[in-house]
Formats: C-alpha cells, structure tokens, sequence
C-alpha cells in the first residue's frame, strides 16, 4: 500500500506539473506574438532585445493611422456574424428533420453535405469571380461575403446540430405533436431550448470559421468587404521584414476572436462533442 | 504613396481607395479582375512583365498624357519595356536594375576588392573571404525563394551573364544547355558555401531584413535596395559578368494602368498622370514625412539631376549606370524581350515550376543536373501545352 | 401536412443552397475541363474565350497526368493530412487524459491549451515560419546562435573543455527548404489543431464510466492497461469524428502552403490547382476535377468509418 501512496504522491505533483508544462509549450508562439507585437522592427530580430527591451506602443498606433484596422475589424464582426446566423437559420430546421424525421437518405444527404467541404476552392475561383462579378454584380459586398461564408459552413452546422438535436429523446418532441403544438413551436419551444448548449457552441464554432477563412474572403472582395484576412494579406510581405509590425497586425487580428474563445471556453468544452458522447 | 496622395485627394476632391496585398496574392486578384473584364480596380499595379502583354491582349488601355507630363524624360529602358509596339500602357511608379551592394568595410578587412563587372570568379573569391559564419557574417546573401520573380529573377541573370537565355529560337526551352549548367552549378555553390542558412527562403525583403542586421557581406538585388541599407560602409558595383555582351543585371519596374473597362478611366488615367509626373517627385521630396531619400527613382532623367536628391541618394549614378546597361530587347542569344524574363503569357508557370526545381538543388534535395532535366521537361510541357510547336 | 412532406420542406432550403453552390461552379470547372482556356496567349488568341469550338475531349486530363507534380501533390495531400491527424489524435489524447483529473490551475491550463485553435491560419504561417522558424533572424536561429556561443566558451575551461570540443557546431534547420518545408507545415497546423482534439476528448472523457475503472483498479489493473483496455474503446466514436473533421479541413489546406515555401516540396492538390490557374484555367480545372474525386474518395471512407454509428 505504501508504494502505491508513494506513487500516486509523486503523480499528484508529476501529472499536474507536466500538463502545465505542455500548456505553456502550446500557448508559447501566441504569448511570442504578443509579445514581438511591443518591440521596435530593428528590436524584433536582435538576440540582445530577445527578452528585454523597451516595449512600444508604435506598432499599435501605425496599425490603426495607416492601414484601417477598424474597417477590417468591422467587416469581420459583420460578415461573421451575420454568416453565423444565417447558417443558424437555415441549419436548425434542417438538422431537426434529419433528427426526427430520418429517411433513409439522410445519412446520404449528410454525407453529401459535408463532401462539399472538401471541394478545391482554388479550382473554382475563376468561375467565381466570374459569376460574382460580371453576372450576379455582389462582388465585394458584404452580402456576397456572408452567403460564402454561410455556405462553406452549413454543411458542419448541420452536422453538429443533427447529432445534438439525436440525444433528445424522440418521446419529447412527439409529446409536444400529440398536444397539437406546430411544428414551428416544436422548434421553438422544445427543441432550441432543449439543444441550447449545443446550439450555442455550434454557433461559436462556426463564428471562428467565418472569422479566420481567408481563401475567399481575400479573393472575393477589394475594399468595401474586406475582413481582418485581407489586412494579414497586405502586410505580410512588405519592403523588408518587419516582425514588429506584422506581428502588432496579427495579434490584432486574432485577438478579438481568442478573447471571445476564452470567455466561451467552458460553453465550448461542454458543447463540442459532435455526439461523440453516448 | 498613400500620405503623398492625400494632397492630389485635397486638390482635386478625387477620394482614392487603397488595395495593398502581398505580391504572389496581388497578382492572382489583378489577373483575374482583367481577365473578367476588370471593373473592381481603377487603377492597378503591374510589372514589366505584364505590361506590354496586356497590353497587346487588350486587357489595358493605352495611355497617352499632355505634354507637361513630357514622356520623353521616361528613361527609355522603362519606356520601352512599359510598351507594346510602341504604344505606353503603364506608367512606371519607380523602375530598378539590379547591382552589387557590399559591405565595404568587410572587403577592406578581408583584403578583397569588388570591381565594376567584376568576374564571377572574383565575386566568389570576395565572398568567400568575408564569409564568417561563426560571427553571424555571411558572404552572400542571394535570393533563394522559389518564384519566377524571386529567385529566377537573380539566376535568370546569372545564366544571362553565362551566355544561356530561356529559349531558342524556336521558343523551345533551352535548360540543359551548358549555360545553364554552369550558371546554376555557380549558384549554387556561391549560395550554398558562403549564403545565410535557410537561402531557399530568402527573397528581397528577408534578405533585407539580414543586411540591416549586418549579417552579408554582399548582395546582388534591385537598386531600389540601396535606398533602404542602413549601413554606412555600404559600396556599390555593377553586377558581374562573365565574359559575355550581356551582364548579370536586369531590368524591372512597377507601373501603374488601367483597367480596359473601369468605370472611372478618365479620373484613374489623371490620377497616374499625376503619380508619376516630376510634380510628384517634387512632392514626394518636399514631404515633411519623407523627403529626397524616399522618392521614387529608376523613372525620369530628370529625378537624377535634381541636387537636392543627388545629395542623398549615394548609389544614384550606380543606379543609372545599371539601369542603361540592361539589355531587354531580342538578341541572337535570346529571342524574346525581356531580361530576367520573357515577356510572354506563358512565362510566369515556366518561371515557377523551374524556380521551384532550383530551389530544390540549392537545398541539396535534388543535384542541379536533376533539377535542370525536371524544369526542361516541365517548361517543354508548358510551352509545347501552349501551341509555340 | 402528412409526416413526410414537412421534414423534407423543412431540410429543403440548405439543400437547394448546398446544391447551387456546389453545382454551379462544379459544372463550369467541368465545362472548362474540356475545353482549351488559357487566360492569356499571343500564340492562339482564340483560347481565351471558353467556347465549345475549343473543345478538347480528355487533353487537359492528360496534360494534367503527366504535369510535373500531379502525383506528387496527391501523394503530399496524403502525406500531410495522414501526418497531422496521427501526430493530432496522439497528442490529442494524451493531453485530454492528464488534464482530466482535477488539479490547481486546471481552468488556466484549459485556457492556455485551446488558444491556438483560434489562431487565423495565415497568422499562424507567418508567426511559425518567420518568428520562430526563421534559421537566422526567428527564433530558432537566435536559439542556435545562443547555443553554439555558450559551447564555445565552455571550450576554454580546463578539463570540460575537452568533453565540448567533441560536440559539433549546430546548423540551424532550414524549414522552407524542399526537404523540410512539408514537415513545417505539419507542425503548425498540427499545432493548431490539436487544442480541437484535446476539446473533443476531454468533453468524451468526462462521460467515461468511472465505476468501471474503479473495478478495473481493484482488479489490479495498470494505469497503462486501464487507458488501452477502456479509455480508448471509449474514445474510439471522437476519434473518428476528429479524423473526419480534420480531414475535410486539411485536405483544402493552401496558405501555410503558400506561406512557408511557394508549394516547394509542400504542394498539395489545391496548390498545384492555384499554379494552374495563373494562365491555364483548362488545366487547373481538370485538376480540380481530380481533386473532387479524391474528396470523394476519401470521403467514402469516413463514410464507412463514422457514417454507421452516425444513425445509431
């Protein structure tokens, strides 16, 4: 009994240390981010600045006079959100039927779904902006950039919210159909509410997407809809290499969204199960 | 350009919107606007690659502007090479050739000198000489990056200055040659033996970044490098040569046109007419923010003889005499137009796929005889793919 | 309404939507899969309008067969998703389990784990391969330098100045060169996602019976044998849900691609696609086409790894 105590002793230090160690290890090249993102671009590639230096705010400052961050930034919360909702929209009766109410083409359909993700962007990119432009005349409008981003997201919004919405026992909703309630109160009086944990981690994972697609964001807007993924687009590469102010850029640009995932980090640890759970 | 402009937006009311993305990015947006009929970008930001080819396709309008703006102080190489059968269809923002910028204090300690067109051989010797590596100090730092307008940028040179071009005269690919052959195998081995670590990933701005740490001894790129070097015992010298009419320095600017179909032509053709006139020279170098260190150079005759920039600009004459000893147009050796390039559509995916072989022989992945038999292949797809034969 | 009709009407619009955004523009890449479409040619100006007078037959196919890196670029397509979803799962899991069990600053350590996930992924290229990777001026050749000057010194010293005169002088590792630039990339998506992994994992472990583990450690049975005989059974429904999840995102993976070497030892199918489409939009749409059936593929085959239990 004496070893066993001893062990588990030791491993009640060991473990713990261990999984510290590993966190700070991943949360490492972020915290290096941030922290480049306060040195001057000559400090940023001097060993003798690696970790003492005088920090500044000019990264910052040049940030927002000269390349309009706050119009990227704006544009990612509105196309991001907007995409996000839309994909909610649509998703959720969609997702209700496949649960409820499965044929045996469901599984097919779902399938299928999720098969256009994988489709090549670039294969299509031609053809794209072809029809944006020329036919359809929504090139580089918000409207163009939120129906992309809903639709390259729909197919694991549906996914999630059908394997969420197949742990609600069918008894409940049938319940609600025997008191002659509508299908639309069936959604929304039983089933939203019932899923909300899974509705709402749904919507933060497809929030992340939309934010960080860069592919067709970039490729589908010059000014009036560009998001955050544009701005990285024309500064990583300027006349010289410029780790400061690339990396002032970058950190704003990530920054809203890994704040958002930190405040939400337990409704996501909680909801993120893709009905993995049984 | 964005802070001098706010003057021509107070002037004329014009409001000017500004796209800038990373330049791999740039040119696949600008290509597939022009190529659907434009209408996104009044104005775009091309090189002397596409310009006389868009040109010639229609994709660009032609520009002809009054004579103020006085087209014959363009220098004629830009001209030139901005043109499709004598007509202009983009007006350079700056222009540059390449030369020899090195660290002359290195090559004092070292008991080394680099000439003007030196040989190829001297180079090495110099480079090998200042090549310290324990100390952080590199010989050469030369791009590497794979990239038609990266590294083959530099070895399209290289294999100039040997006597090779890209094709023959039957626009066959010509990368077996012994040309070829020995200018990579140079490459290679000056890169290889006395280059930073990491060279396949270097292009002009890491090199930059490098050279402003102090860490290469020399390093053959664009003028327009000059201008940004902090260094104080930075020294310059035309390019080398081998032997050969044509030396290892070429020929590139980037200019502004616009779009055959933008709705604001009339406003974007005055807009470049100002951009790039002696009146925005002047503007730039009056600029309290910037000044005569910072305009635009490798346009106008006129820029070099303003005393006020020849007072700054330390490698002006350097740059001049680079620029007028570029030799783009069709030889005997090479039958296309162009130095580092050739000015037809087919180039840029000839230009990457070899950039990419090259880089994998001066990474060691591949001997520079399998990487040249890989781009002959692949350039003799591409072209024969185009209907050349 | 009977009860068939209503759930079709109600899964109807996300069909409809899927179904244009996957048709319309599958259907011109197949339409410029036959034909001759270049953007630009001085030589045969009549390429550059899709017309059916172009028509080719299979001749993009071939030429797109015998380009210089088709295979090449599926087999890396392959090789880095394959890579990075065992290098994921495996860490994935191995993290999930230590940080299962309560201990001080479990929240925190949550927090600090799941962070790169939120990461834009051109962020993450451009922070990997230049500030950290870099050989000279990133991290890593900051590191090397420091290493190589402290070993140096140690040359001096009487008797352990002999012991270091035997150690080399590291290089420091180029991660853009042909050789390596795969595995750079593999290492910062891996990077990225395994906080995905590790969230899925954990929300599964939590779910694991413990009673049956208590039994089990009764039994006498090893922490290890425990992990293997129960955790992992348990663990083997999120697993596939990762590897599908992933799969379908890394197969279209192009900015780290892009980022770290240009496609340079790297390419994968959807940046051979983007070469082509530079000038030969009748090539990179046959590659597209080859890239649909290896999505096809491959999807099969999540299908049958996750598709049954999907229905249960």
């Amino acid at each position: 009994m004496a070893t066993v105590s001893q062990s588990s002793k030791l491993g009640n230090v060991l473990w713990p240390a261990l999984a510290w160690i590993i966190a700070l290890v991943f949360f490492f090249p972020i915290f290096w981010l941030v922290f480049t993102s306060f040195k001057t671009d000559a400090d940023a590639v001097k060993p003798e600045f690696l970790f003492f230096f005088t920090p500044t705010l000019d990264n910052y400052t040049n940030m927002t006079q000269n390349y309009d961050y706050w119009r990227f930034a704006i544009n990612s919360v509105i196309t991001s959100s907007f995409a996000t909702l839309f994909a909610l929209v649509v998703g959720v009766p969609a997702a209700y039927a496949m649960a409820f109410n499965p044929s045996r083409h469901t599984k097919d359909i779902l399938m299928w779904m999720l098969s256009t993700k994988m489709l090549p962007a670039a294969a299509v990119l031609y053809p794209m902006t072809f029809l944006t432009k020329n036919i359809l005349g929504i090139y580089d409008t918000h409207f163009l950039v939120i129906l992309v981003l809903c639709l390259i997201n729909l197919p694991i919004v549906i996914w999630m919210l059908f394997t969420y919405f197949k742990e609600i026992p069918k008894e409940i909703i049938e319940a609600g159909k025997m008191d002659g309630v509508s299908t639309w109160g069936e959604i929304k009086d039983i089933l939203i509410p019932l899923a909300w944990g899974g509705i709402a981690s749904t919507a933060l994972l497809t929030f992340i997407f939309c934010w960080n697609e860069a592919y067709w964001t970039v490729r589908l807007t010059t000014i009036d809809a560009a998001t955050l993924s544009t701005l990285i687009e024309g500064n990583r590469a300027p006349e010289g290499l410029f780790f400061g102010r690339l990396a002032a850029v970058s950190t704003a640009a990530v920054a809203p969204i890994v704040i958002l995932g930190w405040f939400c980090q337990k409704q996501l640890v909680a909801g993120l199960t893709f009905g993995a759970v049984k | 350009m964005q802070k001098v402009a706010e003057a021509y937006t107070a002037d004329t009311g014009v409001t000017l919107n500004w796209v800038s993305l990373e330049e791999g990015v740039l040119r696949e947006q600008v290509t597939s606007d022009t190529a659907t009929g434009g209408g996104q970008y009044d104005i775009i930001n091309i090189g002397m690659q596409e310009a006389p080819i868009w040109g010639a396709a229609g994709w660009i309008e032609p520009l002809e502007f009054g004579a103020e703006y006085d087209v014959d102080d363009m220098l004629p190489a830009m001209r030139n090479g901005l043109s499709h059968e004598g007509t202009l269809y983009a007006a350079p923002f700056y222009g540059e050739s390449s030369m020899v910028m090195y660290r002359k204090d290195l090559t004092e300690a070292a008991g080394v000198t680099i000439a003007d067109n030196d040989s190829w051989d001297n180079v090495k010797a110099a480079a090998a000489a200042m090549h310290d590596p324990d100390n952080g100090v590199y010989g050469a730092c030369l791009r590497g990056k794979p990239g038609w307008g990266d590294n083959m940028a530099f070895v399209t040179t290289v294999v100039n200055s040997f006597g090779g071009a890209w094709f023959d005269a039957d626009m066959r690919p010509a990368l077996e040659s012994d040309e070829w052959k020995a200018a990579i195998n140079f490459y290679v081995d000056l890169l290889g033996n006395y280059g930073p670590p990491g060279s396949e990933g270097n292009s002009f701005n890491e090199i930059l970044a490098l050279y402003n740490e102090d860490k290469c001894g020399m390093w053959i790129d664009a003028t327009i490098a000059a201008s940004f070097l902090e260094n104080d015992n930075v020294a310059y010298a035309q390019s080398p040569n081998a032997g050969n009419p044509v030396g290892a320095n070429w020929l590139w600017a980037w200019a502004m046109a616009v779009p055959t179909g933008s709705p604001n032509s009339e406003a974007a053709h005055d807009f470049i007419e100002w951009a790039t006139s002696k009146a925005y020279i002047q503007a730039v170098g009056n600029h309290p923010d910037f000044g005569w260190g910072s305009v635009p150079t490798g346009t106008r005759a006129s820029t070099y003889a303003i005393p006020e920039f020849q007072a700054v600009a330390k490698f002006a004459a350097a740059e001049m005499a680079a620029i007028e000893s570029a030799a783009p147009a069709a030889t005997d050796i090479k039958p296309y137009v162009g130095v580092q390039f050739a000015a037809i559509p087919e180039f840029p995916e000839v230009g990457t796929a070899v950039a990419q072989e090259i880089a994998a022989a001066l990474s060691g992945a591949k001997s520079v005889d399998e990487a040249l038999a890989a781009s002959q292949a692949a350039a003799d797809a591409i072209m024969s793919e185009a209907g050349y034969y | 309404m009977s009860n068939r009709t209503l759930p079709r009407i109600l899964q109807t619009p996300a069909v409809i939507l899927l179904l244009i955004w996957m048709l319309v523009p599958l259907s011109m890449t197949l339409y410029f899969s036959f034909i001759r479409y270049v953007l630009n040619s001085s030589i045969r100006p009549e390429w550059m309008t899709p017309s059916l007078s172009n028509w080719r037959g299979f001749g993009n196919y071939k030429y797109v067969l015998d380009a210089k890196d088709f295979w090449f670029a599926i087999q890396n397509s392959v090789f880095i998703v394959t890579s990075i979803l065992v290098i994921t799962v495996v860490l994935g899991l191995g993290i999930a389990v230590l940080i299962n069990k309560s201990f001080p600053g479990r929240g925190i350590v949550r927090v600090l784990l799941i962070s790169p996930f939120f990461v834009m992924p051109a962020v993450n290229a451009v922070l990997w391969i230049n500030m950290i990777l870099d050989p000279v001026l990133g991290l890593q050749g900051i590191a090397v330098g420091g290493i190589n000057n402290i070993i140096d010194g140690l040359r001096d010293f009487p008797v352990l100045g002999a012991f270091f005169n035997l150690w080399p002088t590291f290089e420091p590792i180029s991660f853009r060169a042909t050789q390596t630039s795969a595995y750079a990339v593999i290492m910062m998506v891996a990077w990225q996602w395994t906080p995905f992994a590790v969230l899925i994992f954990m929300t599964s472990l939590q779910s694991e019976d413990e009673s049956q583990k208590e039994a089990a450690t009764l039994d006498g049975a090893s922490p290890w044998s425990q992990f293997i005989n129960l955790t992992v059974p348990h663990l083997a429904r999120p697993i596939a849900i990762v590897v599908m999840i992933q799969s379908i995102f890394h197969l279209s993976l192009y900015a780290e691609i892009e980022i770290v070497s240009r496609g340079s030892g790297n390419k994968n199918l959807p940046y051979l696609i983007g070469e082509f489409t530079n000038n030969n939009i009748g090539a990179a749409s046959a590659t597209g086409i080859f890239a649909v059936i290896l999505a096809n593929i491959i999807a099969i085959f999540l299908l049958r790894m996750v598709g049954k239990s999907l229905m249960d």
